[in-house]
């Protein structure tokens, strides 16, 4: 038998190489980073009225969450209809538990709700997400991103397919939100967003999203209910909902530094623990979930720069405006081109105004005066 | 078959009211219909847009003046053809940003143009040939050293590399970053016209602590005035007290003091507990001054690696430990003097221009707020042509969305500002430039945020059935049935009258 050398020799090294692949392919996989500088989260429940208790529950219990790790209020957007603390039927008034051991008092002493009551609409929040307000909006009532930010969006209410309730009213449709989306991404407004919808049918809500660099979790597929986790006897009601509670129940183990990974988060979305079939949507997203860490969404952590040398700058400025002499300061008005008010009235829609009203009502009575005409013997 | 007892102008007036309905429903329903609900889409400038977007490399540029003081008069034409060759051979800013050498005169001021001296030093000789540069710490002046001896070749070369590698150097370096689009991450604040400067002192426990700011906050004044091109600040003070620390700093026996580590930083600021709201309108940038309760003790807080004892946080704020410089007696009330707020407005000083992403070189303010100066005006021009191509982008792949007039005012008035900031960069009139060009990028902004501009407002193409059927079927339904009966009559009406005539003809 003739022995192929050249051909052992590629063998030989070729399984050299496969066991240096298998070696570099360790199950930690290396940290990526966003390069992003700010975080904000957008919190949202869509339902009203005492049975809607573990909505509130929810989204109050993840406001507690990106709180902890950092996220500053200003840049937290809280929107609920907050009709559950003081609602009548609350046996605990002022409070609101996500558990039945009550042992967290989600409504606390430091809540703000940016939006409340009938201001949690369909309006308001895509308003909120495209940053479509006039000049008299309040600062912490707006979502004021930049290409920089990390976006962390959470919504909760009762769901179909393709749309979310909002308060009993009105519904806002998966492509309406993939729109908003887009107009986002189109206006630079984040660097990556995290979307997580927390209802039943939820999938369906991002899988018209076109928009790149967003990643998107939801608790339910089609056709499929989500569940609540358990009742609180004592409450009356249900308090939180599974696909929430096992969320926050991996949060709870992560702190301001963790460098936990997004996928460790996603692992805990089993069946046997939601009772509905979890999505996950990554086709948008750059990153591997398995580099990206968690406090890129749920905290604040930014690379802060440390100054070690101190220029005396403002020596040196000084006394440049002093060796400058009393050098005439450019200052004078600058030009402005005078914007006509004219078309700010203009709206949308046709407002029908108090001369066209008479107009029309002269038409129709005429027109019955026709009717009459013709039909008179 | 029955015989309907209606009289024949029982019919006729049925069919009188039916035309008269008909007509009323087409003729004035329905214009008034698609009137009402209509989504007013204003005509967009988008030619005059794409013409500006197409040129855009032709029509911004950056001339930047220097005057060249020197005895030798070809040394400007040969200068001038060094550095030519330079911006072509080794940077991607072709076109965009030059030089443009001209002859010193007396009036020339050096704290306004950038004065080039040219000083020949006759003492060396040939062996010993020693060049050097100086650059001003204050003003715009470099004075390069040459001997007399050194051909004029070799001047040019020795200059040219002086003004790229120490004056230049860090915005040619923004200039190509922007201009291939590689500016990756961008720390520093996004523009806006009016910032507000709030200078904070946390205080850990509640013991009162006096600050002498009142006094200390007119020595920022220089500082903003030199920015004033690129926006106002408005200043506003507080004192916070009981302001606990969210990590507990390690303490080192060796230097017997407590130390904040690097990676607890991050977290230093206290978002959460501190109260750091304010209700402006603009965006703030937050000084924060922190005031340890182990001060008492003699125990210093410092932070790792920092000599200055300070760290800026980008799109926040910067942070300054404050630790005293001697122990405070025991009882006596602690005052923040001026000469120390000096110093450490000296840091925030740093910090301001750092989180504005001014450059850390040269040495010079001024010339590290000119070339600022002149990147913001090209990254504004920049971002407000994008702005307005996004609006246009959107405003053609959303068929649903309104445009109204004031997104069309907004957007000729940026572009009408985007026209003046090309025409002061044509002649050199860089800081007039860099407010015209933050205007359209404003204008720019505001034409995108237009508020009337949602989707949702209105009723989307969607939606429109579900929310009209209701009010308009039962109205069509009935019109349109009542049309067809009488249709279908009459032409039955035709047919039988046609047979009786032809019935006639027969006979």
């Amino acid at each position: 038998m003739k022995l192929n050398i050249p051909w052992l020799l590629w063998a030989i090294i070729s399984s050299v190489y496969a066991l240096e692949a298998a070696e570099a392919i360790s199950p930690e996989k290396q940290l990526s980073t966003s390069g992003h500088t700010n975080n904000w989260a957008v919190l949202v429940s869509t339902s009203r009225f005492w049975f809607n208790y573990r909505h509130m529950a929810n989204t109050l219990s993840l406001y507690r969450t990106v709180k902890r790790l950092g996220v500053p209020d200003s840049q937290i957007i809280l929107m609920m209809a907050d009709d559950i603390a003081c609602n009548p039927r609350n046996a605990f008034p002022g409070t609101i538990f996500n558990n039945m051991d009550q042992a967290i008092d989600l409504y606390g002493d430091d809540i703000e709700v940016d939006y409340r009551g009938y201001e949690v609409t369909v309006e308001n929040f895509v308003r909120l997400l495209t940053d479509r307000w006039d000049e008299n909006q309040p600062r912490s009532k707006r979502l004021l991103t930049d290409e920089n930010s990390n976006v962390f969006i959470y919504l909760t209410g009762h769901g179909g397919n393709e749309f979310l309730k909002f308060q009993d009213a009105e519904e806002i449709g998966a492509y309406d939100l993939a729109d908003t989306f887009q107009q986002m991404h189109e206006k630079k407004r984040y660097k990556e967003i995290f979307f997580m919808i927390d209802t039943c049918q939820a999938n369906t809500m991002y899988l018209r999203i076109y928009s790149p660099n967003i990643l998107c979790v939801g608790s339910s597929r089609l056709d499929e209910s989500s569940y609540s986790h358990h009742s609180d006897m004592d409450v009356g009601v249900a308090v939180i909902d599974r696909f929430t509670y096992y969320t926050l129940e991996f949060l709870e183990k992560i702190d301001k530094n963790s460098q936990t990974t997004i996928d460790k988060l996603f692992e805990e979305y089993t069946f046997e623990n939601v009772h509905s079939h979890p999505g996950i949507r990554t086709d948008l997203y750059g990153r591997d979930p398995a580099t990206v860490r968690l406090t890129d969404f749920f905290g604040n952590v930014q690379e802060v720069t440390v100054r070690d040398k101190n220029e005396l700058l403002l020596s040196t400025v000084k006394s440049t405006r002093m060796q400058e002499g009393q050098l005439p300061v450019d200052d004078h008005e600058i030009l402005r081109i005078p914007i006509s008010n004219k078309g700010y009235e203009s709206t949308a829609l046709h407002q029908v105004s108090k001369k066209e009203s008479q107009i029309i009502m002269a038409v129709l009575v005429a027109f019955l005066g026709l009717i009459w005409a013709v039909s008179k013997e | 078959m029955l015989q309907s007892k209606e009289t024949p102008y029982s019919k006729v007036v049925r069919d009188r009211i039916v035309l008269v309905i008909a007509l009323f429903v087409f003729c004035l329903g329905a214009p008034l219909f698609l009137y009402t609900t209509r989504v007013h889409r204003a005509d967009l400038p988008v030619l005059e847009l794409d013409q500006r977007v197409e040129t855009f490399a032709d029509s911004v540029k950056f001339r930047i003046p220097v005057y060249v003081n020197s005895t030798n008069e070809a040394a400007i034409a040969q200068i001038q053809s060094a550095t030519d060759n330079y911006i072509s051979t080794t940077t991607n800013l072709d076109l965009l940003w030059s030089l443009e050498f001209r002859p010193y005169t007396q009036e020339i001021d050096s704290y306004q143009d950038y004065v080039l001296s040219l000083i020949e030093d006759d003492e060396s000789s040939l062996d010993h040939l020693t060049q050097s540069f100086v650059l001003s710490p204050f003003s715009k002046g470099i004075t390069v050293v040459l001997p007399s001896s050194l051909s004029i070749s070799n001047v040019s070369q020795y200059v040219t590399e002086v003004l790229f590698n120490q004056v230049f150097g860090s915005e040619i370096q923004m200039f190509s970053a922007l201009k291939s689009n590689s500016l990756s991450s961008d720390m520093s604040f996004p523009y806006s016209t009016v910032f507000n400067v709030v200078f904070n002192l946390f205080v850990q426990d509640g013991t009162p602590v006096d600050w002498a700011i009142a006094e200390a906050v007119p020595l920022m004044q220089p500082i903003f005035q030199a920015l004033q091109h690129y926006c106002k600040f408005k200043v506003s003070t507080q004192i916070q007290y009981y302001s606990k620390l969210t990590n507990e700093p390690t303490f080192n026996e060796e230097q017997n003091a407590n130390i904040i580590s690097q990676e607890n930083l991050p977290t230093f600021v206290n978002f959460g507990d501190w109260n750091l709201h304010n209700h402006e309108v603009t965006p703030s940038i937050n000084f924060v001054i922190y005031f340890s309760e182990l001060n008492y003790e003699n125990i210093p807080l410092l932070v790792e690696g920092s000599e200055t004892n300070s760290f800026s946080i980008p799109q926040w704020g910067g942070v300054y430990i404050y630790n005293p410089a001697l122990p405070p007696l025991e009882g006596s009330r602690i005052k923040i003097s001026e000469s120390e707020l000096n110093k450490i407005l000296d840091i925030f000083a740093s910090q301001l221009f750092e989180l504005l992403g001014v450059p850390s070189e040269p040495v010079s303010p001024l010339m590290r707020i000119d070339s600022f100066q002149r990147f913001s005006s090209y990254k504004n021009l920049k971002r407000s042509l994008d702005n307005l191509s996004a609006l246009v982008k959107l405003s053609n792949s959303l068929i649903g969305i309104s445009i109204p007039e004031a997104t069309k005012t907004n957007v000729v008035d940026s572009m009408a500002r985007f026209d003046e900031a090309v025409q002061n960069l044509s002649v050199a009139d860089f800081s007039h430039a860099l407010e015209n060009s933050g205007i359209s990028l404003e204008s720019s902004d505001k034409a995108f945020f237009e508020k009337e501009m949602l989707q949702q407002a209105h009723f989307p193409n969607e939606h429109k059935l579900a929310i009209f059927l209701p009010l308009l079927g039962p109205i069509c339904s009935i019109v349109l049935f009542g049309i067809l009966k009488r249709f279908i009559a009459w032409k039955k009406n035709r047919s039988a009258l046609s047979q009786t005539e032809k019935a006639k003809k027969e006979i």
